[in-house]
């Protein structure tokens, strides 16, 4: 069995604003081993990037409430003192962002940025950090990697200030690799090259991922294991192939409904998830999605837990529709015939 | 880079030209009162009428304005803009004036630029707590506080209630620059308060701004200690439109601006000299002033551009 690098139980992230107690992350939990990906898919609003930034303690501040534990090779970071989180930073687990245009501090050059990322770890002069940069740039695919270098930000494309992040993501060879809608700002086209590359960089550099996306189509290639999150809870989590091909969550049906297919006939209009996500301050009582759920009924006011309903193990979810069920209407829900009909 | 420069400066010449352009209209033109009454107004409170005559023909007021005009500007830069009043040529008596206002534009610039800083910094780094809300308070009343009220109360306190500063006067530098400090010292403090206030303010906004931008996220994301996210990454950007200002502020108070503080402390520098001119009626050497002034605005707008390009690579000229 692969190393277990994460393990986060329980983990819950609260905010204390003027307008109240915002519930960003509330009891999720899942764990990471090294060499994989695990994919953490919602909307906006779903704790997905909360939860990365938590991994990292970027959301320390003195209005925030964590409990529950994060887990990483047997060290509970959610007790690290600052200091020892700043070694860890970059470090153990590097991070890239949803939009490479803003991502890079627009005065330094590309190449001094990753210096700086190598420097701050490691004890070397600033000659060979140099040269591993550009090793770096080689690596993520920057044409010509001893010249662009010495560019700065804005002489680079959105796809190669993206590729810059993963190579400065990548500088100090960490174990795990958070990527946060690392696509979400990028042309289509750019899109696949950059998870391709993630997924291969993650065996070269031996780490593990977590790619965090709105799109469940970003994760379909690469992810070994996905978990939906809604309004700061986990409701569906299972390996890929589960969560594909045998979704158990209405949301999550929404989600794959929403992702526009060639190979299907062509539907009179996209399907969508009708509303809103809630109000992170006032949630709904019982299931978080049950005002927004096609299916709700009676038992759906009382909040269902995570647990293994199918025959498969490891495939978890909540929702309290019994299976048969859920099989029999899903098909129809993802291909957004309630509302038509 | 070389092209930048050259384009820079050539537009810098044609702004001089568009101010001397701009001094005749406002001084010669625009009040009227024909040939005499122009020539009454150069020549200034006591002139007799064959000295009016004469400035009326020197100066070619009875001829075209575009031979006005080149008759001024000639008169300008042969260094031969007199003030009839005091029978000085301006030129000199800007000369005389200058290692006064040059000595506390210097040293005033240091102290508001040092304090402006670290009043901006404190103030982000404790938004909204206490420290921020005092120093919010000071800065506003700092920047309230009339220059000319707080230079004679700190005068008359400090200068001549009790002893503790010179009372006034400009003190040669070379002669002692001790002495020239200690002279110098209530003027700077009292130019420098405004200026402290201000800065403070901008930047404690520029800061916050810059605090939330996603550069300083992943300049975290790589384990920087905070300190070091604070200067290298927050503090570097938000300073740049500090840049701006400082230029100008600075151009503007070496140009004579500081009218107030100088007249205050009696420090016989180009602004002190600009508001007795303006006292007593005596349009050349305000005409000097201002292009004097305005050179140096100019100037340092150029400056301001040159350094920009530095500070942030994406307007630098390729």
């Amino acid at each position: 069995m692969a190393e277990r690098l994460l393990d986060v139980k329980d983990l819950q992230v609260h905010f204390n604003t003027e307008d109240g107690i915002v519930h960003a992350v509330d009891g999720v939990s899942f764990d990471l081993e090294r060499g994989k990906v695990l994919g953490i898919v919602g909307e906006s609003g779903s704790g997905k990037s909360v939860t990365a930034m938590t991994l990292l303690g970027l959301t320390r501040d003195v209005n925030t409430r964590f409990q529950g534990e994060v887990l990483y090779k047997g060290r509970d970071l959610l007790k690290l003192p600052e200091t020892a989180m700043q070694d860890f930073r970059g470090n153990e687990m590097g991070m890239i962002f949803q939009d490479p245009m803003t991502s890079l501090n627009p005065v330094y050059r590309i190449g001094n940025q990753i210096v700086e990322a190598i420097r701050t770890h490691e004890d070397i002069d600033k000659g060979r950090a140099k040269r591993r940069a550009v090793d770096l740039l080689r690596q993520v695919g920057i044409p010509r990697p001893d010249v662009r270098v010495d560019d700065y930000p804005h002489q680079f494309s959105g796809g190669m200030r993206q590729r810059a992040m993963i190579a400065m993501a990548l500088s100090c060879n960490p174990d795990v690799l958070i990527a946060d809608e690392p696509t979400t700002a990028l042309d289509v086209t750019i899109q696949a090259q950059i998870i391709e590359l993630i997924d291969r960089l993650k065996d070269d550099f031996n780490s593990a991922v977590i790619l965090i996306t709105h799109d469940l189509g970003v994760v379909a290639d690469v992810a070994d294991e996905i978990i939906v999150m809604y309004a700061g809870r986990v409701v569906e989590r299972g390996a890929k192939r589960q969560v594909f091909y045998d979704p158990q969550m209405p949301y999550t049906w929404g989600l794959l409904g929403s992702i526009p297919r060639l190979d299907r006939p062509k539907p009179k209009r996209l399907a969508s998830i009708t509303g809103s996500p809630p109000s992170l301050i006032n949630l709904p009582r019982g299931c978080k999605f049950r005002p927004r759920c096609p299916h709700a009924f009676d038992k759906c006011i009382e909040e269902p837990d995570l647990v293994n309903r199918v025959e498969e193990p490891g495939h978890l979810d909540r929702c309290w529709l019994s299976v048969q069920e859920k099989r029999a209407v899903r098909d129809r829900t993802i291909r957004g015939e309630e509302e038509a009909a | 880079m070389a092209t930048f420069l050259i384009r820079r400066t050539i537009g810098a010449i044609l702004v001089m030209l568009a101010v001397t352009f701009i001094v005749f209209l406002i001084f010669i033109i625009v009040p009227g009162g024909g040939k005499l009454g122009t020539a009454q107004r150069i020549a200034g409170k006591n002139a007799t009428p064959q000295n009016v005559l004469n400035i009326e023909h020197a100066w070619g007021f009875d001829k075209p304005f575009y031979v006005q005009y080149g008759l001024m500007i000639k008169r300008m830069f042969t260094n031969n803009l007199v003030s009839y009043t005091s029978q000085q040529p301006v030129l000199s008596q800007i000369k005389q004036g200058i290692p006064a206002t040059f000595s506390l534009t210097i040293g005033a610039a240091l102290i508001w630029v040092f304090f402006g800083v670290l009043v901006g910094v404190i103030s982000a780094v404790t938004a909204g707590r206490l420290s921020d809300r005092l120093i919010t308070i000071l800065a506003l009343v700092g920047i309230s506080m009339p220059v000319f009220w707080l230079g004679l109360v700190t005068r008359y306190l400090l200068a001549e209630k009790n002893s503790f500063f010179p009372d006034g006067e400009y003190y040669p530098l070379t002669a002692n620059p001790l002495q020239w400090a200690y002279h110098l010292i209530l003027p700077w403090l009292v130019l420098a308060v405004l200026f402290i206030g201000f800065y403070g303010r901008v930047l404690r906004g520029n800061i916050l701004d810059t605090i939330n931008e996603d550069y300083v996220r992943t300049a975290k994301a790589k384990g920087l200690a905070s300190r070091r996210v604070l200067v290298k990454h927050v503090l570097r950007n938000s300073l740049i439109p500090i840049v701006t200002l400082f230029g100008l502020d600075f151009a503007g108070v070496l140009g004579g601006g500081a009218i107030l503080t100088e007249t205050v402390f009696d420090l016989h520098g180009v602004g002190q000299y600009a508001a007795q001119s303006i006292n007593n009626f005596d349009l050349p050497p305000i005409m000097g002033v201002t292009m004097y002034g305005a050179f140096f605005i100019v100037l340092f707008s150029v400056l301001v551009d040159i350094f920009y390009a530095y500070l942030d690579p994406r307007i630098r000229p390729t």
